[in-house]
């Protein structure tokens, strides 16, 4: 999109140097104007008219006459060039002035409007004024410094995701891990990211309930959900490519193709060993000039694909491919969507283990985790159990109230003794509170046992997971 | 001056004089090309066929001979001027054009096996009229109806949806279909923002709304009759599901689907064929409009009902191609025949095409259900109509899916769609077929550069032919777009 913007504004430049260069002394202003912006219309669209309003405003003698050509030309051209057969095949007369803007986040935004409305506005004023003052300088620049500034979207979390989202790209996980740590109201997409990073170094039900978690608005004009923004990375980092695929595909189908999307596609398309799809897609993202680490990486794997097995990022991604997962039907919200694919109990492996009780555990099912874990301690006698999960246990098992359950743990967790002797103090604290959900009661909770399962499952609110 | 004068035309006498590969060595490597194109028959009023030596070399040329004339050709990316080409056409019709690559190789210029394509006497039609789509499930951008001339590169917009659709209020478009291979009448759906079927018959153009009644949904899948103004539609409730798991991504079924015909002169549609116990769909018309050929599963078959959740059964689900008579005077319809029985050989048959001289029939083959674009297993076969033998035809068949597909109208050339190159993106593939009802090699549609190929990240479907370019342009129709709708009226 910024892309886009960029090109628009360079070409609009070139067409003004054309004009310098060219026509400036000449007596054909309004015939350039119009031809430029008839033919400049059709391939930058609304930015064919920025050098219309530049040459008005550079005329010495700001005729009303120009001005108002170059506004009439600016209106009538476009209308024009939308009803014109055979040569302008691809306007759609109803977003005919905003063509080249990137106004699907327009919609519903009539504020985003208000610099075209200043723009034109302008373009009328100038014929009367006799010249533009300092003072007038001065007061239009800061009308614009203050536009800028009130639509400007200075949300801390915003800021985070992007810096999550180029560290995600550069595989630095405790980059994400440092920004995770340091947002205390994160909103989804941030949790989400933050668990990919804990997966990838190997501790993700060990450290997931020691970071804020939570699920701030996303602040977005369109109201876009959290899967257009990261469904991507999270599904393809959960070994979930076909559905990665799927949304990738939708995605750049609706709204853009680019290299962001392309990368996933190629690995999907290698993580299922259809490599010459994967060389399709790796040849266009080799043709952007900074890919150049990452396409010869994926292109040395394409060439030897057994290396994928030991491969850092694919080995854990292969493992998670064994999970079972079944059918789905429609685009769900993305949480549901990885409840379900680890819904299945069977112990495949310990990297899908860790996701599957991740996620019963975030969506705080007391029943399965329950279950998965009796049943891998049972397979694996001795098996070290992480932090957060032995949280879990403790406390799905205490509420059961089954005295034979609660031993069983108690000789599973015998080298995890500490745990067992926090949970008592956990709920001694919670049956003493008269009111446990007051504020009060949270904060207090907070400050002894915020880094605790415990105070996940009776003080987060997961609304926000459906 | 003169200097200069001298120098320029020592330059031209160089770069004039022919190539000093004469007594190369035969290369001991296999020649690869892109696209295939060697050993292939191809109509005598193609566009260049041209190609990419992959074969590593540090210079590369080659012969290209035909009739008594040859001309060289600079390689690897082997383009061929379009004046040079239809001249060599017209020399080597009914014979054969060959090909000799030479490429130098640490100083040694070697020469390749030359291979040939046989031009045939028989003609394709001019244009091919496609879909551009990404393959994608329930989302679209940027959809175009285009038409390619296929004597050169030339392609146009017939419509894209741009001019309606953009972003936030989407418009699909599909199912284009023309009556006889004819360009000026035709007709396609389009869904969404400003739907309706759109129908085009000569210089006029109709938005038509069928959803009236208890009518399962909007028409689908047309064939137009031939000769008279008559579409046949099926009626298609269609569900997906999306796979997790495996390289099949997703599974397209249908829920219900009946047969009707819509008189594009009264606007009335009627049942054809309406029985809640099967799913009857693809109807296609025999070149002499007497006969309606179909696939349709019976839901008993496979243990189902018109109740049972088909989401549950879809590797069950199996189609047979059915025909059944139809009187153009009376517009009755006969008894159903079996044509194909693909269920007996635990196959599912769909899209029937029955060739323009009647001799053969065309479907569309896979392991169960009916979408088979998606299943690796999708298949071309064969039924010759006169003995009833039917047999897959291997000879352009590939392990990756098969899908859409059409005759010429000299019923000597097949296109169709394929995803033989790299398993997601669909391209055209053109094949000749011979008075023995034999297929020969199939060949990717020429383009200028064939690279296209791999940098277009869309699907080419519903390849159709048509004897000329369509008058109509994309604003023309959009005009139809935007007018009100005729409601179509449901007889029964």
């Amino acid at each position: 999109m910024l892309f886009s913007q960029t090109l628009g504004l360079i070409a609009a430049v070139a067409i003004i140097l054309i004009y310098r260069k060219w026509f400036e002394s000449g007596k054909h202003q309004i015939l350039f104007i119009l031809s430029s912006v008839f033919v400049f219309f059709p391939i930058i669209g609304i930015y064919a008219m920025i050098p219309a309003v530049f040459i008005v405003l550079d005329k010495r003698d700001k005729r009303v006459a120009a001005c108002l050509a170059a506004v009439i030309i600016c209106i009538c051209v476009p209308l024009l060039c939308s009803f014109l057969p055979d040569i302008y095949l691809r306007i759609n007369r109803k977003y005919v002035f905003m063509a080249g803007l990137p106004y699907m986040e327009f919609q519903d935004n009539i504020i985003c409007m208000i610099p075209l409305f200043l723009a034109i506005l302008s373009t009328l004023i100038i014929p009367f004024t006799k010249k533009v003052s300092l003072r007038f300088s001065v007061l239009s620049l800061t009308v614009a410094v203050v536009l800028l500034a009130a639509f400007t979207n200075w949300d801390s979390n915003f800021k985070a995701v992007l810096s999550m989202e180029r560290a995600i790209s550069y595989n630095d996980w405790n980059a994400i891990l440092r920004l995770a740590k340091r947002h205390q109201e994160p909103t989804r997409v941030q949790v989400l990211y933050r668990n990919i990073a804990l997966f990838q170094k190997g501790r993700l039900t060990e450290d997931m309930f020691k970071y804020p978690d939570g699920s701030a608005s996303l602040r977005t004009r369109a109201n876009i959900p959290v899967s257009y923004i990261c469904a991507a990375p999270v599904l393809y980092y959960c070994g979930m490519v076909n559905s990665c695929d799927r949304l990738v595909m939708e995605t750049s189908a609706s709204f853009s193709k680019n290299i962001y999307f392309y990368k996933y596609q190629a690995r999907n398309a290698m993580l299922r060993g259809e490599y010459e799809l994967a060389r399709k897609y790796i040849t266009i993202v080799s043709r952007n000039w900074f890919q150049g680490k990452w396409v010869r990486r994926h292109l040395s794997l394409l060439d030897n694909p057994d290396a994928m097995k030991t491969d850092c990022e694919f080995s854990l991604l292969l493992a998670l491919m064994r999970q079972d997962a079944g059918e789905y039907e429609a685009v769900e919200p993305l949480e549901s969507m990885l409840l379900r694919n680890f819904s299945n109990l069977e112990y495949v492996n310990e990297q899908i283990y860790e996701w599957q009780m991740a996620t019963l555990l975030s969506w705080k099912d007391s029943q399965k985790p329950v279950f998965c874990f009796f049943n891998r301690a049972s397979l694996f006698p001795g098996s070290h159990v992480t932090t957060g999960i032995a949280e879990a246990i403790a406390l799905f098992a205490s509420m059961t109230g089954d005295t034979g359950l609660m031993g069983n743990l108690v000789d599973i967790l015998s080298s995890q003794k500490t745990i067992l002797r926090q949970f008592g103090n956990f709920s001694n604290s919670m049956n003493m509170t008269r009111d446990p959900q007051s504020e009060k009661a949270r904060e207090q909770f907070k400050k002894q046992y915020g880094n605790t399962y415990w105070f996940y499952y009776y003080y987060n609110d997961i609304s926000a997971l459906l | 001056m003169k200097p200069f004068i001298i120098s320029l035309l020592v330059l031209i006498t160089i770069s004039c004089s022919s190539p000093r590969y004469h007594g190369a060595e035969k290369a001991a490597d296999r020649l690869e090309l892109y696209p295939d194109y060697a050993d292939i028959i191809i109509p005598c009023n193609i566009a260049p066929i041209n190609f990419d030596v992959l074969s590593v070399a540090d210079r590369c040329y080659v012969e290209m001979s035909g009739g008594d004339k040859t001309f060289i050709l600079r390689g690897p990316k082997v383009r061929i001027p379009e004046r040079i080409w239809h001249k060599m056409l017209a020399e080597a019709k009914g014979s054969r054009i060959s090909f000799k690559v030479f490429v130098k190789r640490d100083d040694k210029w070697l020469q390749y096996d030359s291979f040939t394509c046989t031009v045939a006497q028989e003609s394709i039609d001019s244009y091919l009229t496609y879909r551009l789509i990404e393959p994608g499930y329930s989302n679209y951008g940027y959809l175009v109806l285009r038409q390619r001339d296929l004597s050169s590169f030339k392609e146009r917009d017939l419509y894209n949806n741009a001019l309606v659709s953009e972003r936030v209020e989407q418009q699909c478009i599909n199912c284009h279909s023309f009556r006889n291979y004819n360009p000026d009448t035709f007709q396609f759906h389009a869904r969404h923002t400003d739907g309706g079927t759109i129908i085009v018959t000569g210089g006029k153009g109709t938005k038509i709304k069928f959803m009236t009644g208890d009518m399962i949904s909007n028409p689908v899948y047309p064939s137009w009759h031939p000769q008279e103004n008559l579409i046949a539609y099926s009626l298609n409730s269609t569900s997906q599901l999306f796979i997790a798991k495996g390289n099949q991504k997703v599974e397209v079924y249908d829920t219900k689907s009946d047969l009707v015909l819509y008189d594009v002169y009264t606007e009335e549609t009627d049942y054809i064929v309406r029985d809640s116990l099967s799913l009857e769909t693809f109807p296609y018309w025999s070149a002499d409009g007497k006969t309606l050929f179909y696939a349709s599963a019976y839901l008993p078959d496979f243990g189902a009902g018109p109740s049972t959740d088909l989401s549950m059964i879809t590797e069950k689900i199996r189609y047979n191609i059915w025909s059944i008579g139809f009187n153009p005077q009376t517009r009755e319809f006969g008894t159903p025949t079996l044509v194909f029985d693909a269920e007996s050989d635990s196959l599912s048959a769909v899209t029937p095409r029955p060739s323009p001289d009647g001799r053969y029939l065309l479907s569309g083959v896979g392991s169960y259900g009916s979408f088979h674009v998606w299943h690796e297993s999708g298949d071309i076969y064969l039924t010759d109509l006169e003995t009833g033998i039917t047999r897959p035809l291997d000879e352009i068949n590939s392990p990756r899916a098969e899908s859409f597909k059409s005759w010429s109208s000299n019923s000597r050339w097949i296109a169709f769609t394929s995803r033989r190159d790299d398993g997601s993106y669909t391209r055209i593939y053109l094949a000749y077929f011979d008075l023995e009802g034999n297929a020969h090699k199939p060949f990717l549609l020429p383009q200028r550069d064939p690279d296209q190929n791999h940098r277009l990240f869309k699907s080419y479907n519903v390849p159709e032919f048509t004897t000329d370019k369509s008058s109509w342009t994309p604003k023309r129709i959009e005009m139809i777009i935007h007018s009100d709708p005729h409601q179509a009226t449901l007889i029964k």
